[in-house]
């Protein structure tokens, strides 16, 4: 109950901060892209669309996801306003979580949102447009859970400037780690490939998520798959959680 | 609350976990041939201006790719569908960067046999790389190579040479190769004499070997043409050929027989007075006329 007070008040705090109005910049952008777009390409009109629709969604959540992210918990402890509420009977992990939540309920209506805005678009071009890439825009979902609790975790100890560098690097990262281990695959040192081996399993593995390419050409991804990368998500994002509420739990507010 | 025993005992739990279902997701049909899927690399010209400003880094990991990619398909099936391609982008991307178009020409030349391909390259780096490269003079040497040794141009080839040979850093016996390819384009010492800066810039184990082995196939070449002249010599003097290599020898028209780079011996065939090695079956025609 505690954390769900929380969630609703960083969510309002959200709205208030007219977060919101991102979705009015991916309308504009998805509509004009559409007909720009639609004008110049020869084939496929709908493939092209479908890949602006599916990379604004998962750059503005991923926009939005970094940039509240990072100030979540900074700007309650320098408004003094943290003092307010540790005050109370709860638990520091559960204002985290509460937090976190909140921020999750703002990306949750704006993918909603943005996924609505896009599908309508798609049925105006196509009759029965292809429903698999609700697969696509679930895992961009899991991807931005796991930013924005990598956000978190930098936040709880981080001024927002530096958390968003770390976060920004972590995205960037986690999208290159399949490099990362193949180059230290083909490695003669097998220190370096060793290192390589447990950075890939030790970083987050953002490119789990991407199954854009696949659902916009019509390659099947199974349930199975989803599955897994959403596992993996889950259990991820515990482990930012649970350091993040470490740290959190022994900081000292002055 | 949370205590450390319990952080620990989630820790123990979750990280296995993560770890056996990212195993799972590597193995799992939606995640194989990333890769190997160039069909998708669109043109340097493009990606120049969508990388931002990054194209040099961008470049560099082509370029790592690409010679994985050769690595690979070097030691599998041999089949190099896109390698000129990643070689164009790539140093579309760094222009000034002097090795993938030296070391790309060279896998273009030697190993898949496209050499429009590698001229092409050659001739694209001695464009964009600034002359103050210290490797810059590989680029019109290796170029001058494909001329000669697998285009027979040997003016074109004697023409780049020349140009090598004025540049800084080139090896002091060009100026004199560059003489000899003038006076007498079919001499194996030139080829051999190329393929030598082959071998010493190769990384790769298996290449090189094979290298090694060219180099040797052209100095048996070379010797059994010298031990031809030899027995020539050796008919017009005693109106017959000799009958073994030692003959030449004594008779002092030859001060040594040479010695066989495979560990085999050379010798002369009593049926015909043709001269051949113990090791090398057939001839080699390439840069013969």
């Amino acid at each position: 109950m505690k954390i769900a007070a929380i969630a609703i008040n960083t969510f309002r705090e959200a709205v208030r901060d007219k977060i919101l109005y991102t979705l009015l910049f991916f309308a504009i952008a998805m509509i004009a892209s559409s007909i720009l777009l639609g004008k110049l390409v020869i084939g496929d009109q709908t493939k092209i669309i479908k890949d602006m629709g599916l990379a604004s969604i998962s750059l503005f959540g991923v926009l939005i996801a970094i940039f509240v992210g990072i100030g979540l918990v900074f700007k309650e402890i320098e408004r003094k306003t943290i003092y307010t509420i540790i005050a109370k009977p709860i638990q520091r992990y559960q204002f985290l979580l509460g937090k976190y939540l909140g921020l999750i309920l703002t990306l949750v209506v704006e993918v909603v949102i943005m996924s609505t805005g896009f599908i309508l678009l798609l049925f105006y071009y196509e009759p029965s447009p292809d429903m698999d890439i609700l697969k696509a825009i679930l895992l961009i979902f899991f991807e931005l859970m796991l930013i924005t609790s990598i956000a978190l975790l930098f936040s709880s100890f981080s001024t927002p400037i530096m958390s968003g560098v770390f976060t920004l690097s972590m995205y960037v990262i986690g999208h290159l780690t399949g490099d990362l281990k193949m180059l230290g695959s083909k490695s003669e040192s097998a220190a370096v490939k060793h290192i390589t081996e447990f950075m890939y399993y030790l970083l987050p593995n953002l490119e789990n998520f991407n199954i854009k390419a696949k659902v916009v050409h019509n390659i099947p991804v199974s349930w199975g798959y989803i599955l897994y990368a959403m596992s993996y998500g889950i259990l991820y994002i515990a482990i930012i959680l649970l350091i993040s509420a470490i740290i959190f739990q022994r900081r000292d507010f002055k | 609350m949370l205590n450390n025993k319990k952080i620990l005992i989630m820790f123990g739990i979750i990280l296995p976990l993560l770890y056996s279902l990212q195993k799972q997701i590597d193995l799992s049909p939606e995640r194989r041939g990333r890769i190997e899927d160039m069909k998708y690399l669109p043109s340097g010209r493009f990606l120049k201006g969508a990388a931002l400003a990054y194209d040099e880094i961008l470049g560099d990991l082509l370029w790592i790719k690409t010679v994985i990619y050769f690595g690979e398909h070097y030691l599998s099936n041999k089949q190099y569908e896109w390698l000129s391609h990643m070689l164009d982008v790539s140093t579309d991307l760094n222009p000034y960067f002097e090795y993938p178009y030296e070391a790309g020409g060279v896998m273009l030349a030697m190993e898949t046999k496209e050499i429009d391909r590698s001229i092409a390259l050659f001739k694209k780096g001695m464009k964009n790389v600034p002359q103050t490269d210290k490797r810059y003079w590989y680029l019109p040497f290796f170029l001058g190579f494909d001329y000669m040794y697998f285009k027979k141009d040997f003016a074109a080839a004697a023409r780049y040479m020349e140009q090598a040979a004025r540049l800084p850093g080139h090896p002091e016996y060009l100026p004199m190769l560059v003489t000899r390819l003038y006076a007498n384009a079919n001499d194996p010492e030139v080829a051999i004499a190329f393929l030598k800066e082959i071998y010493e810039n190769t990384e790769n184990e298996d290449m090189k070997r094979d290298i090694d082995k060219r180099i040797k196939e052209i100095i048996v070449e070379r010797d059994i043409r010298l031990l031809e002249k030899a027995r020539n010599i050796f008919r017009d003097r005693y109106g017959q050929y000799p009958d073994t290599l030692q003959e030449l020898f004594k008779s002092g028209i030859i001060n040594m027989i040479p010695y066989e780079p495979f560990g085999g011996k050379y010798y002369i065939d009593q049926k015909d007075g043709s001269i051949h090695s113990t090791m090398v079956e057939e001839r080699l025609g390439v840069y013969i006329d």
